[in-house]
């Protein structure tokens, strides 16, 4: 090629560049719109579910009063139901609502707990090493190696089953990926040179664990805890549905859907579908929210 | 080259700090042992700065941490103030590894992220429940933000993800001093630093060192930084000492281990011309310390190694005033 031809493509892009730069905001946009769906989906169930008892809701649970209500009826057919009504009159609406309370409770509480666990063994694991890691590590293994849901079902029928006892099973079931992964974090860490000045200082082991390697496990462990919310909810919501969650009339998401078991769901769809729609829109909303946070942290852990 | 000897120690009763037949060993994950550091042994004076240089991979930044005991070393004693502390127990240790601190090469990674830095400054005080007096604490990490030439009231309330490279630097100094060392250990504290701010450093440490009559361990692979600050100069080589040198001796027409004409020619001239044409210049890679070469460590890159350097290992000795070499093949000037 001739040498004066070679430097034309300077000049050529010209055109180009402005359908890129077009583009990029209009997508932007969009992936906006979809992240602030979840935030205002979440905001209202949350909220709703922590002033369910001053709302004016339709009865949730006691079928004594809903003798005269009607039943399976389908959303937006009876004044005073808008979602309609299930199979003992009760209000669906009010239903979801209050099992929202439970759903969330259990998930929020279960991944609190567990994180907590999990970055305080997995830390001192990381940290310690020795005798101490190797008793953590075949705990973690032990718990990792009974199928979840197997479990939780055998824990439901030794404990009486309760929105306390549920958020200790499904954190037990949370905590061994936990303490894998603050362990994990913690041999990072370990390696950066502020935890030997921290002893070079003279911080004894459980300082350095506490103020030097926590609040930075706990930070890369943030991200994670949305995802893990979802996936306890669902978990609760398994255990509603096989009857050995939280038990009716007490409303939770699961055992909203389990109400349509015995062909009941060809007749009423709307008694499955509207609680699964909830249920789908939510566990969807924490995973968004919580693949957000992590993009958004990784980047800060690059700019560092 | 060697470097097993002690002829260069100074009067024991004299050495802030005196490190003797300093081994530092890794299990490899294979099984084998890699000998980073290989029985050294050095002393520094109160208010002395020595100087320790060497390639990437010879066990400076080693020395450094088993001098601290971070970790402990495999063999060998580490003297602070007449206190061996090869031999203290665990709180013992703790307690007098404080007057010793240590600046790594990454200043970011030296800082806790997700501290402020009036936390990190004020951190080695709130350790020891040295700051019941809060007023007091503070006053003085002002005072060293100040000194090491920070704005005290801009950084107070920032994360080290806020502030720049050097300026993270200088907020490890200040968080070194703020425990009043009599022996500082700057690792590489340099190398991560842009030139300017390189030679802002220099002169920050110098003056702290002579306005608190510090004593300094300055590691550097950067001979000429190591000239400008030093008052002695440990040339290392594969975990061994090569050469000990008072700083003077760099500016004379002397003679050197070979190795430390390698580096001085290493250093870039303005000239251009090469000061010891006789030795090869192309970069040669570092022997693996897995398995270091018997007799002399540095006789596979030596132009002067002879069948005596395979067999028999040198040891240091004073070769011209001031300057002891651990080699075979170089000529006494001293005799």
């Amino acid at each position: 090629m001739p040498q004066h031809e070679t430097r034309r493509p300077l000049a050529a892009p010209k055109t180009t560049p402005i359908p890129v730069s077009f583009e990029k905001p209009r997508k932007n946009f969009h992936v906006d719109l979809l992240l602030w769906f979840c935030i205002l989906w979440l905001g209202a169930i949350v909220l709703a579910a922590i002033f369910a008892p001053l709302l004016p809701l339709a009865e949730a649970q006691d079928a004594s009063k809903t003798l005269m209500e009607p039943t399976n009826q389908p959303p937006f057919t009876v004044p005073g139901h808008p979602l309609g009504t299930n199979g003992l009159g009760l209000d669906i609406f009010a239903r979801l609502i209050y099992g929202a309370r439970i759903s969330l409770t259990v998930g929020v509480a279960a991944v609190a707990i567990g994180m907590a666990v999990g970055a305080m063994l997995g830390t001192s694991a990381g940290y310690l090493r020795g005798a101490w890691e190797a008793v953590i590590g075949v705990l973690t293994n032990t718990l990792l190696a009974v199928p979840a849901l197997i479990l939780l079902i055998a824990l439901s029928t030794v404990l009486r089953p309760s929105v306390v006892s549920l958020t200790f099973s499904l954190a037990l079931v949370a905590s061994p990926g936990l303490i894998r992964l603050a362990r994990a974090n913690t041999l990072a860490f370990t390696q950066r040179e502020f935890i030997t000045v921290a002893r070079a200082l003279g911080a004894k082991p459980g300082r350095v664990i506490l103020r030097e390697l926590l609040p930075n496990v706990l930070l890369s462990m943030m991200s994670l805890s949305f995802v893990y919310i979802s996936v306890l909810i669902v978990a609760e919501a398994s255990l509603g549905f096989l009857g050995v969650g939280i038990r009716q009339p007490t409303p939770s998401w699961g055992n909203m859907i389990a109400e349509g078991l015995g062909g009941k769901m060809e007749q009423y769809p709307h008694l499955v579908f509207i609680p699964a729609t909830v249920l789908f829109l939510t566990v969807f909303s924490f995973n968004l929210l919580g693949e957000r946070m992590r993009k958004r942290w990784d980047k800060r852990e690059v700019s560092l | 080259m060697a470097g097993t000897g002690k002829a260069h120690l100074k009067e024991k009763t004299d050495a802030r700090l005196r490190v003797e037949d300093l081994v530092v060993e890794f299990q490899a994950k294979s099984g084998q042992r890699v000998h980073a550091v290989s029985g050294i042994s050095f002393d520094i004076l109160p208010g002395e700065t020595v100087g320790i240089v060497g390639e990437s991979g010879c066990g400076k930044s080693t020395v450094a941490r088993a001098v601290m005991h971070l970790p402990q070393p495999t063999s060998g004693s580490v003297v602070l103030d007449n206190i061996d502390l090869t031999e203290l127990s665990a709180e013992k240790l703790r307690e007098s590894r404080v007057r010793m601190q240590l600046i790594f090469q990454d200043p970011i990674a030296s800082l806790n992220p997700r501290r402020r830095v009036k936390d990190l400054v004020a951190e080695g005080v709130s350790i020891w429940n040295r700051g019941d007096d809060k007023a007091r604490t503070e006053s003085r990490v002002r005072e060293l933000l100040e000194s090491v030439g920070l704005d005290p009231d801009t950084i107070w309330n920032r994360y080290p993800y806020e502030l720049s490279g050097g300026q993270c630097q200088r907020v490890s100094i200040a968080r070194a001093l703020m425990m009043r060392p009599e022996l500082l250990i700057c690792d590489e504290i340099l190398s991560s630093l842009d030139v300017s701010v390189q030679s802002q450093m220099l002169n920050l440490l110098k003056r702290t060192k002579r306005e608190l009559g510090l004593s300094l361990m300055f590691i550097s692979h950067d001979l000429g930084v190591v000239k400008n600050i030093s008052d002695r100069i440990i040339v290392m080589y594969l975990g061994k000492v090569a050469e000990v040198m008072d700083v003077e001796a760099l500016d004379r027409e002397t003679i050197h281990h070979p190795y430390t004409d390698l580096l001085l020619e290493s250093v870039p001239k303005v000239t251009g011309e090469r000061v010891f044409p006789g030795l090869p210049g192309e970069v040669q890679e570092l022997p693996s310390p897995l398995n270091p070469p018997s007799g002399c460590r540095f006789r596979t890159r030596c132009p002067l190694a002879t069948a005596l350097c395979v067999e028999e290992e040198p040891q240091l000795e004073e070769k011209a005033r001031g300057q002891f070499i651990a080699c075979h093949n170089v000529a006494s000037l001293s005799k």
